[in-house]
């Protein structure tokens, strides 16, 4: 039997590596150039070659699911699809001996100590600059150089968190394409990549010694906190908000580190100092991570129309200077033109011989180097690109022109640009590109990659990441940077050359209980509003469903009980009007077929919030908001709307069935929704939001279904029907049937749905919730007088446990139910200004977005 | 020649401001041909922090804050500065190109910085084919200079009504109109699209009522204005497109920066407020 397994195993390479050859010429990172594999890959080959090729499909399915659900796809965060770029990880990770990456730790470490020099000086004494080591056109050209910045940073080191991107020419030398030093560039990413990667690969990795990531992230937990001098929960990433396509990478690394995510609006400036505003007030921030672009820091000192970070951050930064990492400013250092003066910079700043060479290229801000482009022969090589690449994400990198691609006219156009705006392009030519081994169904394929490394600073060092992210090239005869919009990826392994200690959770932050905030009283403002909203939209769409489903069902006659058309289509008619959108509903004929054209229209996207498909967007984006509040299995079941794209259809072309089958779903998917939240969510402050939101909705349909259906007069023979309708839609039939055995009568609905505060779909169960939750909040006031939304509630429901059903239920002279109608009003009027009330008490902060002012 | 400057802006506020930041550009700047007599800045309701310093151009500047509820805003500057200028007698300068070349081999960062664009000072086609009417080969570069100011004096129209603060110039040299920053952005635009040092020079300018009529009160306004380099033996000079001179002593230099973004006079970002609405008197009068 040894025997045969040995034959499977080389049939099994045979289909793994039977094709694998690389282009003469071109280095490889798998196999030299006689076709050996090297030394660094053979444990790693041996793990994996006797798998099965039907399981290495499995494992690759496996690894595009957790792709997805880990929203590695920045699809997930983006409102729209537009200019997505797609994520996947290859199977195959790529992978770096322990001498290699020895070498590369060396050299990129040069280079982040090397910058940091060059930003010091640059904001500094400006020597270089003064002396001409570097062109001081090329700084003052570039809207990345932040003037007002000057000095600020006294005494710190600007760059804490250091990437680069690098690549092998075809004979295996490693040149340097472009460095980030504005952002953290996508290290969320790198660290997502190995999260889901080792899901899959795990037993493999373990048994290939490859250096773990987790020791890195840990230094950082326990560098930062001395470095701004500041507690753990005093950190902050700011970050652009949803709307930016990095909002993962950064979410990421917050859940990862255990910092809180802030906006800029979430701050403020108050005497020199940052502050969040949370629910409880202000709370101090002492440490910024800075994943937004220095410019639009700062609207006062800075681009007036940036409002990314708070308004007189610089002034914060001048008072504590460290506050921001990087330092802002930062940015400069990565203008491509920067380059070509590293070796001497080496030379002087760091009296080192530069080891890791730029690409070669030319800044065109000299009238010399502009010369040689336009004297450059039309078919020429040369590829003339921005010398700012303003993306920090791992992959975007725009591409260049290449002279030989353009039109006559074209070259003309971009002659005159240059000589108008040189400083802002570079040129070179496109330096090829190594490759390394890609797995696919049909076995491995040779593929040209560029890669993304990390460092952060630690001490008077930096420190690798022993990892990265390697990316597919494409396009590797144009390309000079970084372009892989695709955005396939591998993991980067580092073979450690050292037994790797055992692995250790990072999520061990030293906690200390008498401070800890069980309550989350310093939850931003923000997120509390989301959460709210998140409440009420999740609520909104289960009645909007209950309403369809109802309706639908209860066209047909059930148990000779005619259906009642007449307040199907007032109850549905509630949704419509509050949509607010311009609907011309069909004719009311009395015909079970215009409930179900109405209930087509309220699944079109033009009916307003309402409507189905407003009011599912409308829990995604809150959802989107909050995405690293929710747990991923709340998250997953939110998102399963996105998914299926039954609910987005324009018109729903299902059948009446198939109609029912998926509202069904829905609400069970919210059901499931409202119990994940019940039972994982910790009962503080977000939940509380979550909650109100929740009944605060309740409550308001339930009012105005009753008001609607039962406070104008009745047709007698119409009324038991209708009853039904009532109890069907409030999920209370059972509960009503096991209580009183006989058919509805309205005094015994009314109670059991407006007084009966042990019925979770009653109205004064819903304000006794609230009132609870009110009463819990950090602003609500302990004595008795209370706060205002406090007295609302309070008044609110001693008139539902005041009311008498009986009288509720009397009808008047003019055969209404004027008794019924004042109190929902007065119910109605209530739910609305406590929405009000709460929104002002605990949100209104962020909703006041600050204004920038000139003198005219 | 001695002036007062008084300088008067008051923010009137629908809702109540919660908190404002401000950087105020109201001071005079130290420059060799002017006394800084006396300077006072009163701003009301009295901000919770206020720190002056010198920018990065040199120019005073204060950070104000204000943290209590205020539905109006008042700063109030008042300076009096005399002016040392003797008249500009310029006979000859060098030509242009040979100007762009010594600033481009110059060392140190005198020049450098100011030959670069900035975001509201951007080259285009249109501006460099503007200003290459004037800049003709081999023309010296102070007659290219003053004929360029020339034809954007005629040329354009003055109209406080065609642009805001936010007006692109490409827009002003479509539209053929606009004030005094405007005209100041665009010949800038145009000296540093051919790589010529300029800087943007704010401040004020004393004005003349039409003969036989007195001075209203709070007419004046604050000015801007533009300098470029003319090589090593004329050095700067100041050039006013809006009014088609050379500055000297009517002229009050209060600030000089890449642009009206690092000078302006009062900037700020407020929390509340709703809409507003911006009163601003100025006054430079004579004095003995």
């Amino acid at each position: 039997m040894p025997g045969n397994r040995k034959k499977a195993a080389e049939m099994l390479r045979g289909t793994l590596m039977g094709d694998y050859s690389p282009a003469a010429g071109t280095f490889d990172e798998l196999v030299t150039a006689k076709g050996v594999v090297k030394p660094g890959w053979q444990p790693f080959l041996h793990q994996f070659q006797p798998i099965p090729s039907i399981d290495q499909n499995m494992m690759a399915m496996k690894l595009n699911r957790h792709v997805y659900e880990n929203g590695l796809a920045h699809d997930v965060y983006a409102e729209t699809d537009e200019s997505a770029q797609p994520w996947g990880i290859d199977l195959f990770p790529f992978i770096i001996s322990a001498e290699e990456w020895s070498w590369l730790s060396q050299a990129v470490t040069q280079r982040a100590r090397l910058m940091n020099e060059v930003m010091k000086d640059l904001y500094g004494n400006q020597s270089l600059l003064q002396n001409g080591t570097i062109p001081p056109r090329m700084i003052f050209s570039d809207p990345s150089f932040l003037k007002p910045c000057m000095s600020l940073n006294q005494g710190q080191e600007p760059i804490t968190f250091f990437a680069i991107d690098i690549a092998r020419d075809h004979s295996g030398n490693w040149r340097a394409i472009d460095t980030h030093t504005e952002t953290t560039a996508g290290i969320g990413f790198a660290i997502a990549n190995r999260v889901v990667h080792t899901k899959v690969m795990g037993d493999i990795f373990e048994a290939c010694n490859i250096r773990r990531e987790a020791s890195f992230f840990q230094n950082i937990q326990n560098t930062l906190p001395g470095l701004f001098g500041a507690d753990d929960r005093n950190i902050a990433i700011l970050t652009h908000g949803l709307q930016h396509g990095n909002y993962f990478d950064h979410a990421y690394l917050a859940r990862y580190l255990g910092y809180k995510l802030v906006q800029g609006s979430d701050l403020r400036v108050v005497g020199g100092n940052v502050y969040l505003k949370t629910l409880s007030g202000l709370t101090p921030i002492d440490g910024i991570i800075r994943c937004i672009e220095g410019q639009r820091a700062d609207p006062l000192y800075l681009d007036p129309t940036g409002f990314h970070g708070p308004a007189n951050l610089v002034q914060a930064v001048a008072n504590k200077p460290g506050l921001v990492v990087n330092a802002l400013g930062s940015g400069i250092l990565e203008n491509r033109g920067l380059g070509a003066h590293l070796p001497e910079l080496a030379n002087s700043l760091l009296g080192e011989a530069l080891m890791l060479p730029e690409s070669e290229r030319s800044w065109l801000g000299t009238a010399e180097a502009r010369n040689k482009v336009l004297k450059a022969k039309a078919k020429s090589n040369l590829i003339i690109r921005p010398a700012r690449e303003l993306s920090g994400r791992p992959g975007l990198a725009r591409r260049g022109h290449r002279l030989a691609d353009l039109s006559k006219s074209e070259r003309q156009a971009l002659y005159r640009e240059i000589e108008m705006k040189g400083e802002h392009y570079v040129t070179e030519e496109s330096q090829g590109f190594a490759t390394s081994p890609r797995w696919t169904k049909d076995g491995l394929k040779p593929t040209p990659f560029a890669m993304r490394l990390y460092a952060m600073r630690n001490g008077d060092d930096y420190e690798m990441l022993p990892g990265g992210i390697a990316m597919q090239v494409d396009d590797p005869k144009t390309a000079v940077a970084l372009n892989a919009p695709d955005g396939e990826t591998s993991d980067i392994w580092v073979v450690s050359d050292q037994p790797t200690p055992p692995f250790r959770s990072l999520l061990k932050p030293n906690i200390n209980l008498d401070e800890t905030d069980r309550n989350n009283a310093k939850l931003p403002s923000r997120v509390a509003d989301n959460l709210y909203w998140l409440g009420r939209y999740t609520e909104r769409a289960e009645w909007t469903m209950r309403l369809m489903r109802s309706a639908l069902i209860q066209t047909e006659e059930e148990r000779g009980i005619v259906p009642d058309i007449g307040a199907m289509r007032n109850t549905l008619e509630i949704l419509i009007s509050k949509g607010g959108g311009n609907i011309t509903l069909p004719q009311d004929d009395n015909s079970p077929q215009q409930i179900e054209q109405i209930i087509r229209i309220l699944s079109k996207s033009d009916v307003g919030s309402f409507g189905l498909r407003g009011v599912l967007e409308n829990i995604l984006t809150a959802a989107r908001k909050i995405r690293d509040r929710l747990s991923l299995e709340a998250w997953n079941n939110l998102n399963s709307f996105e998914k299926n794209p039954l609910w987005w259809h324009e018109v729903t072309p299902l059948r009446r069935d198939d109609t029912i089958d998926l509202l069904n779903e829905g609400i069970s998917t919210l059901a499931a929704f409202s119990g994940i939240t019940q039972e994982n969510m910790t009962r503080n402050y977000s939940w509380r939001f979550l909650q109100i939101g929740k009944r605060l909705e309740r409550a308001l349909d339930k009012c105005e279904v009753l008001q609607t259906l039962f406070a104008r007069p009745l047709q007698k023979e119409n009324q038991v029907s209708r009853l039904f309708f009532m109890l069907k839609l409030a999920d209370s039939l059972i509960t009503y049937r096991s209580r009183y055995r006989f058919s509805p009568d309205l005094t015994l609905v009314l109670d059991l749905l407006i007084c009966d505060e042990s019925n979770p779909r009653a109205l004064g169960y819903q304000l006794s919730e609230i009132s609870n939750h009110i009463n819990a909040l950090p602003k609500s006031s302990p004595d008795q007088a209370g706060t205002e939304e406090q007295r609302v509630i309070l008044d609110a429901i001693t008139k539902i446990r005041l009311a008498n059903p009986a009288d509720l239920a009397q009808l008047d002279i003019e055969n209404g139910r004027s008794n019924l109608n004042f109190l929902l009003d007065d119910q109605l009027a209530a739910l609305t200004s406590l929405s009000e009330l709460i929104s002002r008490r605990y949100f209104s902060l962020t909703d006041e977005q600050p204004i920038r002012v000139h003198t005219p | 020649m001695k002036y007062q400057i008084d300088h008067k802006t008051i923010y009137n506020y629908i809702a109540p401001v919660v908190q404002s930041h401000h950087i105020l550009h109201l001071s005079p700047r130290v420059v060799p041909h002017q006394n800084i007599l006396s300077h006072t800045l009163i701003i009301d309701p009295a901000p919770a922090s206020r720190i002056d310093f010198v920018d990065y151009n040199q120019n005073p500047t204060a950070n104000v804050t204000i943290e209590q509820d205020h539905s109006n805003l008042q700063f109030h500057a008042q300076s009096q500065i005399e002016i040392l200028l003797t008249p500009p007698e310029i006979t000859q300068s060098p030509p242009w190109e040979e100007v762009v070349n010594i600033a481009a081999q110059s060392k140190g960062l005198e020049l450098l910085p100011y030959s670069c664009w900035s975001l509201l000072t951007p080259p285009s086609a249109e501006i460099l084919e503007y200003a290459k009417i004037s800049f003709t080969p081999k023309r010296p570069i102070h007659e290219a200079a003053l004929d360029l100011t020339a034809r954007i004096f005629t040329e354009f129209t003055f109209d406080n009504s065609a642009t805001d603060v936010s007006t692109p110039i490409s827009k002003v040299l479509k539209m053929k109109r606009g004030v005094c920053q405007d005209f100041a952005h665009l010949q800038i635009a145009c000296l540093r699209a051919l790589r010529l040092p300029t800087k943007y020079v704010s401040g004020y300018l004393l004005t003349h009522p039409p003969e036989g009529m007195q001075k209203l009160a709070g007419s004046d306004a604050s000015h801007a204005w533009l300098s470029v380099w003319c090589g090593n033996d004329l050095g700067w000079v100041d050039l006013d497109p809006t009014n088609n001179m050379i500055p000297y002593n009517e002229h009050i230099t209060f600030a000089y920066g890449m642009d009206y973004d690092d000078v302006s006079p009062i900037s700020g970002v407020l929390i509340g407020g709703g809409s507003q609405t911006v009163t601003v008197a100025v006054d430079v009068a004579q004095i003995q």
